[in-house]
């Protein structure tokens, strides 16, 4: 370190610190699992199906011990097998029951629901299973300003500038006191109130996008009036963006979505960095 | 899990055994164990993997939220009481959380709620430290005074337990008085 | 039926047990005969032979169900949606990959673009994070979402800290 720091010149340093910009990647992990394309659906279907065929018989004298209660209402919940009989015709091959099991078929097992009584303290427990739906009320109005949208993607929070658009939140770096990430954790909580809770990845910079005059230019560009901006990660855990200046504008967006907000050349230079999924 | 095959294998043992505890000693080794059978030899491509039935388990976890794993018990529906999404552990930031103990009408917690009273050495122990918490100086010393006067402490409270509803024996002639005006 | 084989005296043990209120006690002791084995005696004690029969109901050979029997047509389809399956899972593979590469490539760049416009915030930004650790609030994905799908009511630990000496 030392030394390196000795072989740079320190020429470079006349760069002012107002050119520099730290811009914070603020994203919100996804609830549930990913949507299915059309093809994984149908895939995943033929290897269940598949896999359901070459499954062994259920081990039922394992689970269910002969002459009990349990037993009898799990045998009475299923729907037994055609029996080979001598003399008749078998339009669909002959059956080959093992086990009460046709063999040259899946198996399907019906599990019979447990009925408690109405009132009584197992009620609350044995309650069915009944799952929430993936698509939340925010969904249905697009509420781009609310965190429980589109669950199964993660989403990157964009705020409207004035004078360039939308775009992610950046903020100016006052003095070299502090690390870029602590400047961007700190803007953004001046930006949309201390209520919330973020867990930064790193304080190593993610990329850098350099401007000029307001306009974007390539990485490699290395003109003496730029402007950067360097992006930082970081995830929203708990809590809420509310800004505290009820004229800014902000969106919790998709990869997708994002790409209709911002200009496309920022997109392009952002695009790697946010997720598909 | 469940495994047929590597369970059978004990079960034999064990049938084995206990055919022989009932037999004469010669007879009973003929009996109990089976001829070793030639293994099948399995050919090329001919080699089929166990597949046990799996059952799609609906999970609802403690939070509402539903996995759907796969699972040999037969069960298609599960819900946890206690869990990482309502574990004060790994929610360190919220407030809302009803942690329910899994535990509530067990035997522990009967047997807590019946003998909490004689929990007196653990009171104590808690008192003191508290108090030794406090003061903070010449921690040492004062611990092994705190012994002893939990000791102390201790022994008043044996001595008064011993105390409570004595009555002085009496001899002789009492007893008989007693009985005599039982008979009126 | 039963009236003749009882009169002769000479039942099979079912036939016996349906009709013992109706054989006359006259007749004597019932003599009960076995049908004439059609199975091989087998040679092993009665012992022996339960246990074989139960490792038998245990056995992989009474679960496994038939081998699946393909056609030539299903074996084709079933090898052409085993192949897109690989070539949309290596089509994911090298897009995950690629960005992988350039995320890190354009981390490089930011640090070495750093390093050339402000030593300080470069050297910060090289700083060691010690006790670091990946946050426990953070929740795998579930099939379906929790009732409360967002906690909004987070209170900085900080600030509770200070009403509480306050």
């Amino acid at each position: 370190m030392v030394q390196s720091r000795s072989i740079t010149p320190k020429v470079k340093e006349t760069i002012p610190l107002e050119s520099l910009r730290s811009t914070l990647l603020l994203a919100r992990n996804p609830i549930v699992t990913p949507d299915l394309t059309p093809f994984e659906k149908v895939y995943y279907n033929y290897q269940e199906e598949l896999e359901r065929r070459l499954m062994w018989t259920f081990p039922q004298y394992y689970y269910f011990r002969k002459g009990t209660l349990s037993e009898r209402r799990f045998v009475a919940a299923q729907k037994g097998p055609v029996t080979k009989q001598p003399g008749v015709f078998y339009e669909k091959g002959k059956p080959d029951v093992v086990h009460n099991r046709e063999r040259r078929l899946k198996q399907e097992i019906v599990i019979p629901r447990q009925e408690t009584e109405e009132g009584s303290s197992l009620d609350e427990i044995n309650r069915p299973v009944i799952p929430n739906s993936r698509i939340t009320k925010a969904d249905e109005i697009n509420d781009i300003t609310s965190l429980e949208r589109k669950l199964p993607r993660t989403l990157y929070l964009l705020i409207k500038d004035s004078k360039l658009g939308w775009r992610l939140p950046s903020f100016s770096i006052e003095n070299t006191s502090k690390g870029l990430n602590e400047v961007a954790e700190e803007g953004l909580r001046k930006l949309g109130g201390e209520a919330i809770n973020t867990w930064n990845v790193s304080n190593t910079v993610t990329a850098v996008l350099k401007f000029q005059n307001d306009k974007l230019v390539k990485s490699d560009d290395s003109s003496s009036d730029l402007t950067r901006e360097y992006i930082i990660k970081s995830h929203i855990l708990s809590g809420s963006f509310k800004p505290e200046d009820s004229n800014l504008e902000f969106a919790w967006l998709s990869k997708e979505e994002l790409k209709d907000y911002v200009s496309e050349d920022y997109f392009n230079a952002t695009e790697f960095l946010l997720s598909d999924i | 899990m469940f495994r047929p095959t590597i369970k059978s294998i004990p079960n034999l043992s064990i049938l084995g055994r206990r055919l022989a505890s009932g037999r004469a000693p010669g007879q009973a080794t003929s009996d109990s164990t089976l001829k070793r059978r030639p293994l099948k030899k399995i050919k090329l491509g001919k080699a089929r993997p166990a597949i046990y039935y799996q059952f799609n388990c609906k999970t609802e976890l403690s939070d509402g939220s539903v996995i759907i794993r796969r699972s040999q018990y037969p069960k298609d529906e599960l819900r946890l009481i206690q869990d990482q999404r309502n574990h004060p552990l790994w929610n360190p930031n919220r407030v809302d959380l009803e942690v329910i103990d899994p535990n509530a009408g067990g035997r522990i917690a009967r047997f807590k709620q019946k003998f909490s009273q004689f929990d007196i050495e653990e009171n104590i122990k808690q008192d003191l430290q508290q108090e030794g918490q406090e003061e903070s100086n010449e921690e040492a010393l004062k611990s092994e005074k705190e012994e002893e006067d939990l000791d102390n402490l201790m022994m008043d409270e044996y001595l008064e337990l011993l105390g409570q509803n004595v009555q002085e024996v009496q001899k002789g002639g009492k007893v008989q008085t007693k009985a005599s005006r039982r008979r009126k | 039926m039963l009236r003749s084989s009882a009169k002769s005296s000479i039942q099979t043990l079912s036939r016996g047990f349906l009709s013992a209120e109706q054989i006359p006690s006259k007749s004597g002791p019932i003599q009960f005969v076995r049908g004439k084995r059609t199975k091989k005696v087998s040679s092993i004690s009665p012992q022996t032979q339960k246990i074989i029969t139960q490792l038998s109901v245990l056995s992989a050979r009474k679960k496994v169900p038939r081998v699946l029997k393909l056609s030539n047509e299903d074996l084709v389809r079933h090898d052409a949606v085993q192949r897109a399956w690989g070539v949309y899972q290596k089509d994911k593979r090298i897009k995950n990959k690629s960005d992988l590469a350039k995320q890190y490539e354009a981390m490089n760049n930011a640090m070495t673009d750093l390093k050339s416009t402000n030593r300080e915030l470069y050297d910060l930004a090289n700083v060691r994070e010690v006790n670091k650790k990946f946050p426990l609030e953070f929740r795998i994905p579930t099939h379906f979402p929790p009732n409360k799908v967002w906690y909004y009511d987070y209170v900085p630990k900080d600030e509770t800290k200070t009403t509480k000496e306050n």
